[in-house]
């Protein structure tokens, strides 16, 4: 395989891990006002931590922080400000402009329609910012709208880029941002529902275990292999083990492990795939001892500390060369 | 529908009587076969593809890096065979002479000691770099892509306006507008033998290629832009796409014992071929502009020891100069011992004080541009200008008449161009692209770019023009045009 130039290696990893990232926002948003509807007459304080929560996945946020616990102003605020908000870097609307950013700067290693869609995309959203009205059924359309349309970007990935490097990367970029954000959403929301559901109204209790799963577009694949049963634990093991569940930890991080070991196909073992695969062997081998490492945040703390150090090395290692 | 023919200038499709010239005939005919909806719905259509696939030029000044469409009228400039021979060879011919010229101005400077040229010229052109004399390109070629600008006159005579020996831009327009048009108006080429152009990126590559260093065999080409932000970056990246290498950036690329590498995932890869559109001031802070973020420290020590291939080269931009353009008829005398093929407007050169003294007194009746400037900035349309630009614009000049030249306004060519619901005549240039390789091959056809605005005469994209596309017609369409008119 040939080399490509660093810089559009990494444009490339980067327009896969903004194109990843609009569509985790999206679903999230998309569950959080279903939770709200579920949710807003049982116990407000529930939906708004829901909310809240987002600071934690998307740390660094410029979101608006909401007082009080009045389930609609805090559910429209945080909708707007992290589907199109001004100043949030981490809303869909920055996620999409910054992935066609990225897909300017390296057009020429782009099929039309990718680039097409992604532009697309974006100019939608651009006028969704400048527009941007105050009521749940708007966000709702264009929630809707995005994911089709990320949906249809990755299809047009899938459909017609060739298999070389940048491919490579972009897939790389794509799975670490599906694994990290999904390594958060289980550290902030899960372990609170790992306490005992004896304790808890449990239609509430189920309520957010189905959202977590629908946050990472798993709950149809749990039921198929756990049926209706939703044990956090059985459900954290799921999103962290699972083998054929496109979002689990173990699969984002096989995919990569196969991308990097195609790159480097014929060359010695990098400290970047020496340090992806380790940390596949212990998904795919320790499940036990990872999980007797302590409760599922700190689980989930050390393995998002983990993937942090493989985007850390990455970039060391193929963008500044 | 109603067809106005233009008033003032040679209307290119419409005769003085109002009736289609020969050429345009049929595409007059199937244009009025639409009705105005069906035009305003294939319109919506061609601005839909343009806009969604980011089919844009960014402007400066009044809105900061904006990106935008560069508008498109889709009825198309038709140019017979015949009246193509003549462009082609003309812009052959020139080609040819620039290339001597620059080769003997870098070396021997023959025609300085001969007088074909005064050298105090040569020397104040900022465009004219000493520091490269002694350097020989490979095959000294010097100016490898052109772009000359040209328009036609009373008669319908091609004219040059000028040349663009440095990074002339707009062959990604020629290519996409044809694209565009086939797929939307695909009609309007039912009766005719349209001249491909999407071969461009082929000929530019094989070009590219054959102007290797000696000994590589494979050469990697690559082309080097200033990056997102450059008002031609759509075009930047739309070349290295279509001739499949890599876009680089001055930040890619690094300068080690005199040769080129670009940074690759997989380390350092030599670079053979550059073309660079980015200017001489900014391409090596090491030799020009030190404070040039966007260059390579080095560059030209590779290309002056042979280990790179810049296209074009440094210092080919003299030959653009809007000062040195009056002399090209002589430059062509001298070095093929020809005349000019194609003619060029009568120029007035602020640096002669009796012309200097002419321009400021007809500064209503003359266009004064700036002679390095470029754009449509810095530039007096004196017929169409109000008194106070006028005389804004004098003092401008009065400061450094040597810095100008002045042409009369040459009531260029109209075309029509589709608006509210009619086919209204707007002034239309022509910049042909020629490149020069193993041999000198001209794109059939070039951009036509086309004023909007009523009554204007500038054509830049950055100041409200727009574009066509060109049809160059096969040989075979234009035996059938004369069949067609005996019958």
């Amino acid at each position: 395989m040939r080399g490509m130039l660093s810089r559009a290696a990494e444009n490339i990893y980067w327009m896969g891990r903004y194109v990843e990232r609009s569509a985790e926002i999206c679903r999230m948003l998309n569950v959080g006002e279903q939770l709200t509807v579920e949710l807003r007459g049982l116990s407000p304080e529930m939906a708004c931590q829901f909310w809240r929560q987002l600071d934690e996945i998307y740390p660094g946020s410029m979101a608006p922080h909401v007082e009080g616990n009045n389930v609609d102003e805090v559910s429209l605020s945080y909708l707007w400000a992290y589907l199109v908000g001004p100043g949030n870097d981490l809303s869909v609307a920055s996620s999409i402009r910054r992935a066609r950013e990225n897909a300017r700067a390296v057009r020429e290693y782009l099929t039309r329609e990718v680039f097409e869609l992604i532009n697309q995309c974006w100019l939608k959203l651009d006028v969704d910012v400048r527009s941007a009205g105050q009521r749940h059924a708007e966000a709702d359309e264009v929630v809707q709208r995005v994911m089709r349309e990320v949906y249809g970007i990755s299809g047009a990935i899938d459909r017609t880029f060739i298999r070389d490097e940048a491919w490579l990367f972009l897939t790389m970029g794509m799975m670490f941002e599906r694994m990290y954000r999904g390594l958060l959403v289980m550290q902030y929301r899960l372990p609170i529902l790992l306490e005992n559901p004896a304790d808890l109204d449990i239609p509430l209790h189920h309520a957010r275990v189905r959202g977590v799963l629908r946050s990472l577009a798993s709950l149809e694949n749990y039921r198929r292999v756990h049926g209706a049963d939703l044990d956090p634990h059985r459900v954290a093991r799921f999103l962290l083990f699972d083998e054929h569940t496109p979002h689990s930890v173990r699969v984002c991080l096989g995919r990569m492990e196969q991308a990097i070991n195609i790159l480097e196909a014929g060359t010695g073992m990098s400290e970047a795939a020496r340090l992806i695969g380790r940390m596949s062997s212990r998904l795919r081998y320790e499940e036990n001892e990872l999980m007797a490492l302590g409760d599922l945040e700190t689980v989930c703390a050390e393995l998002v500390a983990s993937v942090t150090e493989v985007n850390d090395v990455l970039s060391h290692q193929y963008f500044t060369t | 529908m109603e067809w106005i023919a233009a008033k003032k200038g040679f209307d290119e499709a419409l005769a003085r009587n109002g009736d289609p010239r020969p050429s345009y005939d049929d595409l007059v005919r199937t244009l009025e076969g639409f009705d105005p909806e069906e035009i305003a719905r294939r319109e919506q259509l061609q601005q839909v593809s343009l806009v969604n696939q980011g089919i844009t030029f960014t402007v400066y000044g009044r809105d900061e890096g904006v990106e935008r469409v560069f508008p498109f009228d889709f009825v198309p400039r038709v140019i017979t065979a015949q009246e193509w021979r003549g462009v082609e060879a003309g812009l052959t011919q020139r080609l040819e002479a620039i290339n001597l010229f620059l080769a003997d101005l870098y070396s021997d400077q023959k025609c300085l000691r001969d007088g074909v040229i005064p050298h105090d010229l040569v020397f104040e052109r900022g465009d004219f770099r000493r520091e490269l004399i002694g350097t020989r390109p490979r095959h000294g070629i010097y100016t490898h892509i052109v772009g000359t600008d040209l328009l036609r006159g009373d008669e319908g005579e091609f004219l040059v306006l000028e040349d663009n020996c440095r990074c002339p831009s707009g062959v990604s327009y020629v290519l996409e507008n044809r694209n565009l048009l086939s797929r939307v108006f695909p009609e309007l080429f039912s009766q005719y033998g349209v001249r491909a152009v999407d071969q461009y990126p082929q000929l530019l590559l094989e070009t590219l290629k054959f102007t290797a260093p000696r000994g590589r065999e494979n050469p990697t080409v690559a082309v080097l832009t200033p990056g997102v932000y450059n008002s031609a970056y759509f075009e930047h990246s739309f070349l290295a796409r279509e001739m499949g290498v890599p876009l680089v950036e001055g930040r890619d690329l690094i300068v080690e014992d005199d040769q080129v590498f670009m940074r690759t995932t997989r380390g350092k890869q030599r670079v053979d071929v550059i073309y660079r559109r980015i200017d001489d001031e900014y391409i090596d802070p090491v030799v020009f502009d030190p404070s040039s973020m966007l260059g390579v420290p080095g560059l030209i020590h590779a290309w002056q020891a042979g280990n790179v291939t810049l296209a074009n080269a440094p210092g080919a931009g003299v030959a653009d100069d809007k000062a040195i353009y009056p002399w090209v008829p002589d430059l062509v005398k001298y070095y093929l011992d020809e005349e000019i093929l194609l003619p060029q407007i009568k120029t007035y050169v602020g640096r002669r004080p009796d012309e200097a003294k002419y321009i400021r007194e007809h500064l209503s009746e003359l266009v004064v541009k700036l002679a390095g400037g470029a754009g449509g900035y810095g530039m007096l349309v004196g017929p169409t200008a109000s008194s106070s630009e006028i005389e804004e614009f004098s003092k401008a000049f009065d400061d450094s008449p040597e810095a100008y030249i002045a042409q009369p306004l040459v009531e260029f060519s109209s075309h029509p161009t589709y608006f509210d619901g009619k086919f209204q005549p707007r002034r239309v240039d022509l910049r042909p692209f020629a490149l020069c390789g193993d041999g000198i091959r001209v794109l059939p056809g070039g951009l036509t770019r086309v004023a909007l605005e009523e009554g204007s005469y500038v054509v830049n994209s950055s100041q409200g023009g727009g574009s066509k596309d060109t049809w160059v017609l096969a040989e075979q369409r234009e035996a059938d045009v004369v069949e067609g008119s005996a019958s």
